[in-house]
Formats: structure tokens, sequence, C-alpha cells
């Protein structure tokens, strides 16, 4: 049964998967679409009808997402990419991340992890012997090294589909 | 004629500028009112207007505060802020400028820029 209250707020989420003003950006929109559903239930739609006729009207969700994108500062979409990463949010990922700046994030990530793992190893911290914090940062250096691949991996695909569109 | 989309996108700034200085507005009332006001040769996709009003937040042209809805919906406000009416200013007069340019080379009655 279709359940307005949850359909808006399923969209909403789906066009805004992650971010620090993510909250904000969904309120706003749901209170958008809401009021667009209200104006065609006076014109006579359904429920169901009103919605697909408000989500129409906004646009595709895609360009909704990228724009929201292009109007954020170069530090709020590299936090929103931490975050994603920290949370294993791959469907984030794949809106927040170009191929392109995916390959600068594969490179930072595993430089940090190096890095972390010459400091560690050289501090002589924690473990007795020096070659088990190398160990231990190559262990979850590979999550995020293999789900930042992975996004590549998808963007590529989505970016040969749109150009063979 | 309905206007083209790179001129709505060119023009989006200015007439959320010149809306937002009547008074406090949220994105609906906006899109409404510009809809209202161009009789319906601004079509604009809804979705369209929300990056716009973000990136006036972040040049602080703009302010925004959380009110309520009649039916007790959370709704962002966006306000002018003194900066966003010197751009807006500003804005008004390029594009007054671009019209006198245009009525220059087309033969029409010469318009003085404000």
């Amino acid at each position: 049964m279709f359940n307005l209250r949850d359909e808006i707020a399923a969209y909403c989420q789906s066009v805004y998967p992650a971010g620090v003003h993510r909250q904000a950006r969904i309120d706003e929109l749901a209170d958008h679409l809401h009021c667009e559903v209200e104006r065609w239930m006076g014109e006579g739609l359904s429920e169901q009808e009103a919605f697909h006729r408000a989500v129409d009207q906004l646009g595709s969700s895609e360009d909704l997402a990228l724009e929201s994108l292009r109007a954020q500062s170069a530090w709020q979409r590299n936090l929103d990419v931490l975050i994603a990463l920290l949370t294993l949010n791959a469907k984030a990922l794949n809106r927040l991340l170009t191929p392109a700046q995916t390959s600068v994030w594969i490179i930072g990530v595993s430089l940090f992890f190096a890095g972390m793992m010459t400091l560690t190893s050289w501090l002589k911290i924690g473990f007795e012997e020096p070659q088990h914090w190398t160990y231990l940062w190559l262990a979850v250096w590979w999550v995020p090294y293999t789900l930042l691949c992975m996004v590549a991996a998808n963007g590529t695909k989505a970016c040969k589909q749109r150009e063979e569109a | 004629m309905p206007a083209s989309k790179d001129l709505i996108a060119a023009s989006a700034t200015p007439l959320v500028l010149s809306i937002l200085q009547q008074g406090d507005s949220y994105g609906y009332e906006i899109i409404q009112k510009i809809r209202e006001a161009s009789g319906g040769s601004m079509d604009w996709a809804d979705g369209m207007l929300y990056p716009i009003l973000h990136r006036l937040e972040k040049k602080e042209w703009v302010e925004s505060y959380w009110g309520q809805s009649d039916s007790g919906r959370k709704r962002k406000y966006y306000k002018l802020r003194r900066s966003g009416r010197k751009a807006l200013k500003d804005q008004r007069q390029t594009w007054t400028e671009i019209y006198a340019l245009l009525q220059r080379l087309n033969g029409g009655p010469h318009v003085q820029p404000s």
C-alpha cells in the first residue's frame, strides 16, 4: 500500500545518501515534495499520482544530487567522502566521486596507511614486534582500498554507459 | 516563448535574489512566485532551485533559518543579507546593460543602463 510519507522519505534519502548537511537537505526537499503533492491533490490527483508528478517536476534525482555536489565547497565534499568511507557507504561514494577523484582517493588512502605503518613501526609503541603494526595497518587498509576500487570500476562503467547513450 | 535552459540557469541568481528582496521565503514558494511572475515562461525543474539557494548561502548572500509550515512540517526559510542586496544591484546593472546592448544591436529604442 502506498504510503506518501515513506515514499517521500525514501526518495529524499536516495537523492542525498550522505553528507554533512544530509538531514537538513532531506528535510528541505521533503517539505517541497509535500507542498507539491498537496497542490496536485488539490487538482484532483490521487496521492500516488501526485507524488509521481511532484518527483517528475523536480527533475532527475541524479542531476539534483550532482548540482548539490557542485554547490558544495571542496573541504565539505572531502569530508563527505571521508564519512562515506568510514561508514563503508558505497552508494554515497558513487555519488560523491568521479573516476578521477576516486583514483586520487585511492592513492591518498594508500599513502596515509603507508605513512602510519612507517610511523608506528618507527615509534615502536604498543606491539613488541614492530612488524605487527604493519600487519594491522595492511589489514585495515584493505577495506577502504577495495571499496574505492569498486567505486572506481562502477564509476568508469557508468561513464561509458552515459557516453554510449 | 519558453526561455532556454541556459538562459534560465544564467538568470536564476538575480531572480531568486529579487524574490528574497521582497521578504523571507522558502524554496517551494520561490519557485511558485517565479512561475507566476513569468506567466509560465520560466519553467524550471524544481530541483534546480535548491543547489542555487545553497550556493547563495555559501557565498553569504543569503542566510537560512528553520521554521514550521502550517501543517507543522520543518521548513527552511531564506533571508537576503546585505551582501546579497549589493550582489542583486550589480546583477541588475549587468542585465540592464545586456538588454541595452541587445536593443542597440537590433535597432530598437536606445535604453540607458541605470
